[in-house]
C-alpha cells in the first residue's frame, strides 16, 4: 500500500496530494495496533504444534472467514471472559488473545482473577442474570451445578444448532482429553475442557534413592523406602524425613519437612477437602467415576438425586473414614514448614521448589510448571538440568478400596451462561476454541504445563523431552489416569461448598488453640454434614434436586454393605520403588 | 392460695426483670422500609403476601449485626419514595434518586457501579424474533418500549424522548409484545429466561445480553430516620461486607 501511495506522490506532484498521503499513513498508523502480526506470522509462531505450518494456516482461516461478519456486528466491542490465577491462563491473556484479535478482529479481555472470584461470578451470575463475563473457565467440579440448574448452554446442542456455523470443522473433540468431565448424565457438553490438571503425589526422588536414607529407613521402619502406596507409609517417610538433614543438587544443606499443606483461612481451604480428600482417604464407594451410591463428598445419590451427607441418612461425610480424612490431615501438619498456616493452594503450590521438602500427597500439577521447578540453579533441579523430583499416585487411605476413585484432577472449562445470546455467545464460542484449538495446544501446555489434548501429549516434541515434566506425561498416557476424577455430576449445587469453607476455617481456629484431634474432627464432620443436608434441603433445582433420606441410626447405615463404612484397624504401610511403579504407567 | 398468690407476684416480677434485660424484645431497634410492590423476581417480590426477595434478605442481615429489626412494606415505587421524603418510612430499596430529604451512600451519583450498593442489578431487552441485535444504543430499541408499572427506568427514555408503554406486569408485556410483533419489553434477564422456556414465547422472542441499563440498587434513607447517619453508614457497610464475602452471597442465592 505504501509503495502505491509512493507511486502516485511521484506521479503527481503537488503539495495537496502528499498531505493527503500523509493523512491517509496516519489513519493506517491509528488504526494498526504496531504489534499487529499477519495470520502467517501467528501461524508460525505457534510452533511447536500438532498441526503443520500449512494446516495451522487453514484453521487460522476457517477462524478469520467465520468471524468477519460478527466482528463487524459486534463493533469493536470486547467479549469478557474470566479465569483463575495460573501460567496456562495469563498465556491466554498475553498471547493467545492478541493471536484471536489480529486473526478475527474480536476483542477479548481475558480476566485473570482468583478461583474462588471465578466461582463467586458465576454464581452470581446464574442466580442473578446479570452478564458479568461472557465466559469463563469454570471448573468442572460445577458440572453437577450446571446440570440441575441448566443456567448454561448446552454446548453439544449449540454446535448441532445455532452454533454450527461457528463450530471448528477442525475441532476434532475426540482428541480431548476426559471430555466427560464437561458432560451431564446424558453425555451432553455443557462445558468444553481448556485445561487439564491432576493431583498427584509429589516427592524428591533423588533423597528418596540415597543409599544412606534408604538404609536408614530400613533400619527405622523394617521395610523399603520407596513411594507410599498407602497414608500408613506416608506418615512414617514424613516423620523420617521430618528434621533430618539433606542436601540439594545447587549443594545447600536444608532441614528437610516431611510433608507439605496448607490451610489459610480462604476459598481454597475448602477445595483442599472438596477436591477428593475424602475420597482419597477411602470415603466413597467403589465404582467409577465419583462412587455409586456415596461418592466423593460423602453424599449419596440415587437415581441421580442426592439423598443425604449425613451417615444417618446414608451419606458418608461424618463417617469414620472422613473424620480419619480430618485427623490426618491436622496430625500431619507437624511434619509441615510452620508456615503452613498461611499458606494457600496458589502459594504452598511452588512452595516444594525451595528445596526442603521431602513429599507432598496432595500437590497439584498446575504449579510444576512454575520456573522454580525447572530453572538451573533451582534446589530441586540436577547438574544435568533435569528434576530431581518425580510425580506418582496418590497414596491413598485406610478406608480405600480397590474399584474406588484414586485421586482427583479437574479441567478448567469454557462454560457460558445462557444470559449471554447471539453475537455475543457466537464470539465466545470462536473464543473458547480458539484458545483450545490443535494449532495453539501444544504450546499453551509448554508454557502453563496443563494438557487438554491427547496430541499434545502424545507429540515427537514431548518424547524428546519426556524427562522434564517427571513422570506426569506417563500418567497422562497411562489408562489409570482415568482413576483420577474430579467432583462429578452427584455434587447438587457447588454452593455446597462453602458450608466445608466456614466448618473448617472454625475448626482450624480450634485446633490452633489445642482441641483434641479425633474429638474435633468428628465434631467437625458432624457439623459440615448436618449443614450440608440442611442448605440440600433448602436447593431449589429444575432436576435431580435432593430429596433427603429419612433419620435413621448411624448403626444401620453402618452395617450396610459399602460406604458409610464402619471404623477400621491401621493398614499396614507399603511402598514401592519409583522405577517399578512407573513401568506400570507405560 | 395466699403462698400460691405470693409465688405468682415474684413469678410475674422475674419474668418482666427477665424481659426488660432481653436484647432482642425490648432493646432491638425496629424500622421500615418501603420496597416496590411490583413483582421483580428474584431480588423482590412478594409470596403470600409476604414480601420476599434477595434485596430484602441482604438488608435483613446487615442490619441484624447493630439488633436493627426491618418491616418492609410493600408499595409502589412512587408512594414509596413520598413516605420516605415526608420521613412516614424510615428507607426504600431502590435505584439512586436525588433528593435533598434522601441520604444515600456518598459515591451513589459518582459511580455506575456504587461500592455501597445492596446488589447492581441489570435490565434486558426482550424483541420480538428478527435480525435486530440490541448491542447498547438505546436509540436503536423498537418502539414501543414496554415496562412494568412504577419501573424507575422510565426516567431514562423519557429524557431520550423515547415511546413507552406501561402494564402492571412482565407478562402482560411479553404478551402485548407477542400480539403486535414490534416494540421491545424491558425486564431482569432472570425473567427474560423464563419466557425463553415457555414454549408460548420462546419461539419468537429474542434476549439481548447487553443490558439496557446497569443499576445499583441501594437502602435509601430519609433524612428523617431516627436511625442516624453513623448507624445509617454501618448498615451499609454490613450489606458491602456481606456482598463481598465469598460465603454469604452463594449460600443466599442458592434459596432463590
Amino acid at each position: 500500500m505504501l509503495l502505491f501511495f509512493i507511486t502516485m506522490i511521484n506521479a503527481q506532484e503537488g503539495g495537496q496530494m502528499r498531505v493527503r498521503f500523509w493523512l491517509v499513513v496516519l489513519v493506517i498508523c491509528m488504526w494498526t495496533p504496531l504489534n499487529a502480526k499477519t495470520l502467517e506470522e501467528w501461524a508460525k509462531t505457534f510452533e511447536p504444534s500438532a498441526l503443520s505450518y500449512e494446516d495451522r494456516v487453514k484453521e487460522f482461516k476457517w477462524f478469520r472467514e467465520v468471524a468477519q461478519d460478527l466482528a463487524k456486528k459486534l463493533d469493536g466491542k470486547t467479549i469478557r471472559s474470566a479465569a483463575e490465577h495460573i501460567k496456562t491462563h495469563f498465556y491466554e491473556r498475553d498471547v493467545l488473545s492478541k493471536a484471536f484479535f489480529d486473526i478475527t478482529g474480536i476483542r477479548v479481555k481475558h480476566n485473570i482473577i482468583g478461583e474462588g472470584p471465578v466461582v463467586k461470578e458465576i454464581m452470581t451470575q446464574l442466580r442473578t442474570g446479570r452478564v458479568i463475563e461472557h465466559i469463563y473457565v469454570n471448573d468442572a467440579d460445577l458440572i453437577g451445578t450446571h446440570l440441575r440448574y441448566q443456567g448454561v448452554v448446552n454446548l453439544s446442542e449449540y454446535m448441532k444448532g445455532e452454533g454450527k456455523k461457528y463450530t471448528n470443522p477442525y475441532l476434532d473433540l475426540n482428541d480431548w482429553l476426559n471430555l466427560e468431565f464437561g458432560q451431564d448424565y446424558s453425555g451432553n457438553q455443557l462445558q468444553l475442557p481448556d485445561q487439564q490438571f491432576s493431583n498427584l503425589y509429589w516427592f524428591r526422588y533423588d533423597w528418596f534413592t540415597d543409599p544412606k536414607n534408604k538404609a536408614d529407613f530400613k533400619e527405622k521402619f523394617g521395610y523399603e523406602l520407596g513411594v507410599p502406596i498407602n497414608w500408613a507409609a506416608y506418615e512414617d517417610i514424613a516423620a523420617f524425613f521430618t528434621g533430618r538433614k539433606q542436601t540439594n543438587p545447587d549443594g545447600s544443606t536444608v532441614t528437610a519437612y516431611g510433608h507439605l499443606d496448607y490451610l489459610k483461612p480462604s476459598p481454597s481451604l475448602g477445595w483442599r477437602f472438596t477436591d477428593a480428600w475424602l475420597s482419597i482417604a477411602g470415603v466413597g464407594d467403589k465404582g467409577l467415576p465419583n462412587g455409586i451410591p456415596v461418592d466423593e463428598w460423602g453424599i449419596r445419590v440415587e437415581n441421580k438425586v442426592p439423598v443425604g451427607s449425613m451417615v444417618e441418612r446414608g451419606g458418608a461425610m461424618n463417617s469414620p473414614a472422613a473424620v480419619y480424612a480430618l485427623s490426618k490431615f491436622m496430625e500431619w501438619l507437624k511434619f509441615a514448614p510452620p508456615e503452613a498456616k498461611d499458606l494457600e493452594w496458589h502459594t504452598a503450590g511452588p512452595r516444594g521448589a525451595k528445596g526442603d521438602v521431602a513429599q507432598r500427597i496432595f500437590q497439584y500439577i498446575t504449579w510444576l510448571s512454575t520456573d522454580a521447578f525447572h530453572e538451573k540453579g533451582s534446589p530441586v533441579v540436577g547438574k544435568d538440568g533435569y528434576p530431581v523430583w518425580r510425580v506418582a499416585p496418590t497414596p491413598h487411605g485406610r478406608y480405600w478400596d480397590e474399584g474406588m476413585k484414586v485421586g482427583y484432577q479437574d479441567a478448567g472449562s469454557w462454560t457460558i451462561p445462557k444470559s449471554v445470546r447471539d453475537s455475543y455467545r457466537a464470539a465466545a464460542w470462536l473464543w473458547a476454541q480458539f484458545a483450545s484449538s490443535k494449532s495453539v495446544s501444544l504450546k499453551k501446555f509448554l508454557v502453563g504445563g496443563t494438557p487438554v489434548r491427547k496430541s499434545t501429549i502424545n507429540h515427537p516434541h514431548i518424547d524428546k523431552n519426556i524427562k522434564k515434566w517427571a513422570g506426569l506425561i506417563e500418567f497422562y498416557r497411562s489408562p489409570a489416569e482415568k482413576k483420577w476424577t474430579d467432583s462429578g455430576p452427584n455434587v447438587p449445587d457447588y454452593a455446597l461448598s462453602v458450608t466445608w469453607v466456614a466448618n473448617l476455617e472454625k475448626s482450624l481456629k480450634e485446633f490452633h488453640n489445642g482441641a483434641p484431634i479425633p474429638e474435633l474432627a468428628q465434631r467437625t464432620m458432624d457439623q459440615m454434614a448436618k449443614d450440608q443436608d440442611e442448605m440440600m434441603a433448602t436447593l431449589k433445582l429444575r432436576k435431580y434436586s435432593p430429596k433427603l433420606n429419612p433419620i435413621q441410626s448411624k448403626d444401620y447405615w453402618l452395617k450396610q454393605p459399602g460406604s458409610p463404612k464402619p471404623k477400621r484397624a491401621p493398614e499396614k504401610p507399603e511402598t514401592i520403588a519409583y522405577d517399578e511403579l512407573i513401568k506400570q504407567w507405560q | 392460695m395466699a403462698i400460691k398468690g405470693g409465688l405468682m407476684k415474684r413469678f410475674f416480677l422475674i419474668s418482666f426483670i427477665c424481659l426488660c434485660l432481653s436484647p432482642i424484645t425490648i432493646w432491638a431497634e425496629s424500622i421500615v422500609i418501603s420496597v416496590e410492590s411490583r413483582e421483580f423476581y428474584p431480588f423482590f417480590f412478594i409470596e403470600k403476601e409476604i414480601p420476599k426477595g434477595i434485596l430484602l434478605d441482604m438488608v435483613k442481615d446487615g442490619l441484624k449485626p447493630l439488633g436493627i429489626n426491618p418491616k418492609f412494606k410493600p408499595l409502589p415505587l412512587k408512594r414509596g419514595l413520598k413516605m420516605v421524603e415526608r420521613g412516614k418510612v424510615d428507607a426504600i430499596i431502590a435505584p439512586r434518586i436525588k433528593n435533598k430529604n434522601f441520604l444515600l451512600p456518598d459515591d451513589a451519583f459518582e459511580k455506575d457501579i456504587s461500592a455501597q450498593r445492596i446488589l447492581q442489578i441489570d435490565s434486558v431487552v426482550v424483541t420480538y424474533k428478527s435480525d435486530y441485535e440490541f448491542l447498547g444504543d438505546i436509540k436503536t430499541l423498537p418502539i414501543p418500549i414496554r415496562i412494568t408499572l412504577g419501573d424507575p427506568i422510565e426516567t431514562l427514555f423519557k429524557e431520550l424522548g423515547l415511546s413507552i408503554d406501561d402494564a402492571s406486569s412482565g407478562e402482560h408485556n411479553v404478551k402485548k409484545l407477542m400480539r403486535d410483533k414490534k416494540g421491545c419489553v424491558i425486564t431482569t434477564s432472570l425473567k427474560a429466561m423464563t419466557w425463553l422456556e415457555n414454549s408460548k414465547f420462546q419461539n419468537n422472542i429474542d434476549v439481548s445480553t447487553e443490558p439496557v441499563v446497569s443499576r445499583s440498587y441501594f437502602l435509601i434513607f430519609s433524612k428523617k430516620s431516627r436511625l442516624g447517619p453513623d448507624k445509617i453508614k454501618r448498615v451499609w457497610n454490613e450489606i458491602s461486607k456481606n456482598r463481598d464475602d465469598y460465603i454469604y452471597p452463594i449460600k443466599l442465592f442458592t434459596a432463590y
